[in-house]
């Protein structure tokens, strides 16, 4: 509220202070061109006995010269007496009123109108002061400073494996996935294999590959297997492995066995749904979680089925694997952020039609249908309307039921 | 909040500037007083509303507001605070807002400061300058827009590219639009004197300040710009032809020459239709630049700018102006008054001259940075058009140019004595005969051109000065009454004096760099020692640090002359880990103007020794301190009474007039 009363209120001021001078009745006349030429030439004169005195002109050229702007001269204070005669004419009242009233309305109309197009007015600030205030942990919490002493900690000590241990999944949740992988393997080599310390670095991996479940990453997802059958995290992304290089029969087995084994609120649940759904089109069965809100949100396979790897993935799905680990709140900003980095990914480079329909899908399993359909708009506009990339986004759109309203009807 | 309120702002400013781009122009159409005065309130508002969005964008920055996908993208909550302020600036979205405020900056400028303007001009110029703001503003809002925001916000930002971490993102980005955009000015003086289709006396006086600012901040942020990337890119170059460097480059040629023409124009109503044409192209060239730099056409050192979509849009922009402007001077450029009649010997000659010469360079800067894009575009061939291209087009056109930069301020206006000019350089031809028979001595005879280089360089630094003291007649009149006659010399003179005495002053460090460099890189363990110019350089140690952001490895040398140690250089390789990029932070040691410059490669296999490159830079701080001086002249030329005269008696010949009428 107070941010469209601030609007207003400076809308408001530039308005009328633009208008104001138009409302003031009638004109001042304008002062003439001629008047300004008078002086100058007369300036210039000036000058010229100047330059004759310190010898920048001869006396022969200065005379001419002098003639020369004395015949400027003359010429301009005539234009302005003829002219001063016809001065102070102004137009008339309706025509100040037109562009007062011309302003009065272009003025504000247009500026909140192109705001709603672009603007989030309900959208409150978040600096970092802020966000980090409803943290727990004490006063004076403050991620980096205790990460960084973590690592001076480590620097003097390396072989404390409690200390990479810990630092391990910080890195992951600060964006720093090489660190992560790092402190993992230091982990592992002194405190012996387990199965969340091979998982969280089969995760850390994969989200160096941005998302992709690389061979290296498997392996370790395979291990952490090995020690613990029932380790979940790893289930899920073998699985996204199964869904990402197409072995759809392996990734619906995969997919099927995880939902079953886990919990009713289990994070991953709507991406495992969707995976299943993905692989049984795939096989050309009919999806079969219907019930599942999300699951036809990205319950399509890709338009792109020939080109092998691109299937089903994202750092959508490597974050909701990520953050199985993580509280309720961290888990959704580290969410957040993935899709972020793919958004911003995208806006450097918008040609990627695979890359937009993995943000949209996000969007829709996350449940974010507004910015789905943002996204969805911004990915129409990045390619010509009748192109192929074109089509194939908007068939995308169709599959998964979404349209941006007034541009789904005018196409 | 905040963050929407400066959205908001900015959103605003467009409609304000779409309105000013339509009302004075009816205004100065038909005379209206009233409709012409918005354009002033306009104007100033339009920079307050963007003044506002910027100062809402650097709160973000400041207070790490993450929500703001720009802030994101291009911060980290542990960067020092100066970055964070700085960061503002140091990406595609908010150095093009620090572009627009400075575009309305400038228009304020001549809404506050025009009162002495011929009303219809003002108007006009006003409207041509909203047109500029109003393209750019679009552009902004419409694809590159800084105030999109991300909700929730994410814990940690991506931190702004690290070459960027340094106080020359402070400096630089501001210095060079300041010029870039200040030369808009010189275009929509242009532009509204070609739709009123004639050029008021006043026209003249008014461009040549305006140029002469847009010129002294271009001139320092080149300058600055240059000095940044010889110290932060650790190659030991202050030059590199990079398209990005001649892309601000090309304008201050161009606007050196616009100077030198409005020069002509103001003095001697010469040149006008000249002087116009100038004025479009400079502006142009730096459209150009900021399209080249902003589109991502370009990958080069500068590879912070990058987005090919928005390439599409500023191409639309260049071309609806430069080619608008340029239709409209064909359309017009016939039906304006010429001007004063002068020899080809004059100081008129000297500076059409000087233009030949400028724009001719302009010109092969142009073809070297466009051909090779141009050939990418067509042939799919990727070439790179280097220092030899340069040298040699670029060179030789330098050359006589600066051989006659000493005679213009000694020819007369309208028509001037060669011969007599050329006597009165006796003092300057000796210095640069005594450079020229040095340097052949020190070398032995083997370094001709070189020897030539210098006597060039010592030829401009006493030819500029012959006409300071000439002009004071200290050998006629005696040293009392030539002091106080140099005093009363207008300050422009000093202006011309001090800017081609900075030029000398330049050229000599860049020949004396070019000449008497020396250069050792080989790999180095701790305690071991090379020798360089003389002096003896020895590896003390290297250590591992920590900086706010980054980690470092610092290695330590100290220099030795003689055997005593006279300086203690640190040379170190900075990671950091949020980008994952290393930089080299080169290790500079300056004794008088010259340099001993440090910079480390990569560690050896064995990790016991490491890549070490150290140049001696004979002179080398001079060419920025020339670059320094050249500004200082315009300030001081700025300074001049002169430039102020406009209408300053407006009132009392209103007065005059309404009497005998």
């Amino acid at each position: 509220m107070i941010f469209w009363i601030v609007a207003a209120a400076m809308t408001a001021v530039v308005t009328l202070a633009i208008v104001w001078p138009l409302l003031r009745g009638k004109g001042g006349s304008a002062d003439l061109a001629a008047e300004h030429d008078v002086e100058v030439y007369a300036a210039q004169l000036r000058e010229l006995e100047g330059d004759r005195d310190r010898g920048a002109i001869a006396e022969a050229e200065a005379a001419s010269a002098r003639a020369e702007i004395g015949r400027r001269l003359l010429r301009a204070s005539e234009r302005a007496q003829a002219s001063s005669a016809a001065s102070g004419r102004s137009l008339g009242r309706p025509i100040a009123l037109a562009a007062s009233l011309f302003t009065a309305i272009a003025v504000p109309v247009l500026a909140f109108v192109l705001y709603h197009e672009v603007g989030d007015p309900k959208l409150p600030d978040q600096p970092l002061a802020f966000r980090e205030q409803p943290k727990p942990q004490g006063d004076d919490f403050d991620l980096a400073s205790l990460v960084q002493k973590a690592e001076a900690r480590l620097k003097t000590n390396p072989e404390d494996g409690n200390g990479w241990e810990v630092l391990a999944p910080i890195y992951l949740r600060m964006n720093r996935p090489a660190d992560a992988v790092t402190a993992y393997r230091k982990a592992i080599e002194l405190n012996g294999p387990s199965a969340s310390r091979f998982g969280g670095l089969g995760e850390a991996i994969t989200e160096t590959a941005s998302g992709e479940v690389t061979d290296t990453a498997k392996a370790a997802f395979e291990r952490a297997l090995q020690l613990n059958p029932s380790y979940l995290p790893a289930k899920f992304f073998l699985a996204l492995d199964a869904s990402q290089e197409q072995r759809a029969g392996d990734a619906e087995t995969r997919w099927s066995e995880l939902i079953s084994q886990s919990p009713k609120n289990a994070p991953w649940l709507q991406i495992a749904q969707a995976g299943l759904a993905d692989a049984q089109q795939r096989l050309g069965k009919p999806a079969a979680s219907a019930s599942a809100p999300a699951a036809p949100a990205a319950g399509k396979p890709d338009e792109s089925a020939g080109e092998g790897t691109d299937g089903f993935k994202g750092p959508d799905a490597a974050a909701m694997a990520a953050a199985s680990e993580m509280s309720a709140g961290d888990r959704q900003s580290m969410i957040e952020g993935m899709v972020a980095n793919l958004a911003a990914r995208l806006k450097d480079n918008p040609d990627d039609v695979e890359g937009w329909k993995r943000l949209i899908r996000s969007y829709t399993v996350l449940g974010k249908t507004e910015e789905a359909k943002t996204a969805l708009g911004e990915a129409r506009r990045s390619f010509p309307a009748d192109s192929a990339a074109a089509r194939e986004i908007a068939a995308f759109a169709d599959e998964i039921g979404l349209t941006t309203g007034a541009e789904a009807t005018s196409r | 909040m905040i963050v929407e309120i400066g959205h908001f702002a900015l959103v605003l400013s467009l409609s304000v500037a779409l309105v000013q781009s339509v009302l004075p122009l009816i205004g100065a159409r038909t005379g209206d007083q009233r409709l012409m005065e918005t354009g002033t309130i306009a104007a100033t508002g339009g920079f307050v509303l963007i003044a506002i969005a910027f100062a809402s964008l650097m709160t973000s920055y400041v207070t790490s507001d993450f929500s703001v996908l720009n802030v994101f993208q291009n911060s980290n909550s542990q960067q020092p605070l100066l970055y964070k302020f700085t960061s503002t600036w140091g990406n595609h979205e908010g150095s093009m807002l620090l572009w627009v405020l400075i575009l309305a900056f400038f228009g304020s400028l001549v809404a506050l400061f025009g009162r002495d303007l011929p009303a219809t001009l003002k108007a006009n110029v006003l409207s041509v300058q909203a047109w500029i703001l109003t393209a750019f503003l679009f552009f902004i809002l419409l694809t590159s827009n800084p105030f999109e925001r991300l909700d929730p916000a994410p814990m940690e930002g991506q931190d702004l590219n690290p070459i960027l971490q340094d106080i020359g993102l402070a400096i630089h980005p501001p210095l060079l639009y300041l010029g870039y955009v200040g030369f808009s000015i010189a275009f929509s003086f242009a532009i509204a004197a070609l739709i009123d289709g004639r050029i008021d006396a006043a026209w003249a006086r008014w461009i040549r300040p305006w140029t002469l600012i847009a010129w002294i901040f271009l001139t320092l942020g080149i300058a600055m710009g240059s000095y940044w990337a010889y110290y932060e890119l650790g190659w030991g170059g202050w030059w590199f032809w990079d398209p990005v460097e001649n892309a601000s480059f090309m304008p201050w040629l161009a606007g050196t020459a616009l100077l030198h023409s409005a020069l002509v124009m103001e003095k001697r109503a010469a040149l006008k239709i000249w002087t116009i044409l100038l004025a479009i192209l400079t502006f142009s060239l730096s459209l150009l630049g900021t399209f080249l730099v902003r589109s991502g056409v370009l990958t080069s050192v500068h590879a912070f700018a990058t987005d090919p979509t928005r390439g599409v849009f500023i191409l639309c922009i260049l071309c609806l102006f430069i080619g608008g402007a340029l239709f409209l001077f064909a359309l017009r450029a016939q039906s304006l008054e010429g001007g004063g009649l002068f020899a080809p010997i004059s100081r008129e000659g000297a500076l059409v001259f000087n233009n030949l010469f400028l724009t001719t360079a302009a010109a092969t800067v142009l073809v070297g940075t466009l051909y090779p894009l141009f050939l990418e575009v067509v042939a799919g061939k990727k070439i790179s058009v280097g220092a030899p291209f340069f040298d040699l087009t670029f060179g030789p056109l330098m050359v006589p140019l600066l051989f006659a930069v000493p005679f213009g301020p000694l020819l007369g206006w309208k028509r001037g004595d060669l011969l007599g000019a050329a006597q009165r350089l006796y003092f300057a031809a000796g210095c640069a005969l005594a450079a020229l028979v040095c340097v052949l001595a020190f070398t032995g005879g083997t370094r001709v051109l070189t020897a030539f280089g210098f006597a060039l360089a010592f030829w401009l630094l006493a030819g500029s000065l012959t006409d300071l003291f000439l002009k004071a007649a200290f050998i006629k009149a005696g040293w009392r009454t030539g002091l106080s006659r140099l005093l009363g010399l207008p300050r422009s003179a000093f202006g011309t004096t001090l800017a081609h005495f900075g030029l000398g002053v330049t050229l000599l460090g860049i020949v004396s760099v070019s000449s008497f460099q020396q250069e050792v890189i080989t790999t180095m363990a701790p305690g071991k020692t090379i020798e360089i110019a003389g002096y003896t350089l020895s590896f003390d140690r290297i250590d591992q640090r920590a900086g706010p952001n980054f980690e470092a490895q610092a290695a330590t040398f100290s220099v030795r002359s003689g055997g005593v140690e006279v300086a203690r250089i640190e040379s170190s390789k900075r990671f950091f880990p949020a980008r994952q990029m290393t930089t080299t932070e080169s290790g500079i040691w300056t004794t008088w103007f010259s340099q001993l410059y440090l910079s480390l490669g990569d560690p050896s296999e064995d990790k016991q020794s490491i890549v070490v490159r150290a140049w001696w830079k004979p002179l080398v701080t001079l060419i920025w301190v020339g670059a320094l001086i050249m500004g200082i002249g315009g300030m001081v030329s700025l300074a001049d009474r002169r430039l102020r005269v406009g209408a300053p008696t407006r009132s009392r010949q209103r007065a005059a007039l309404a009497a005998g009428a």
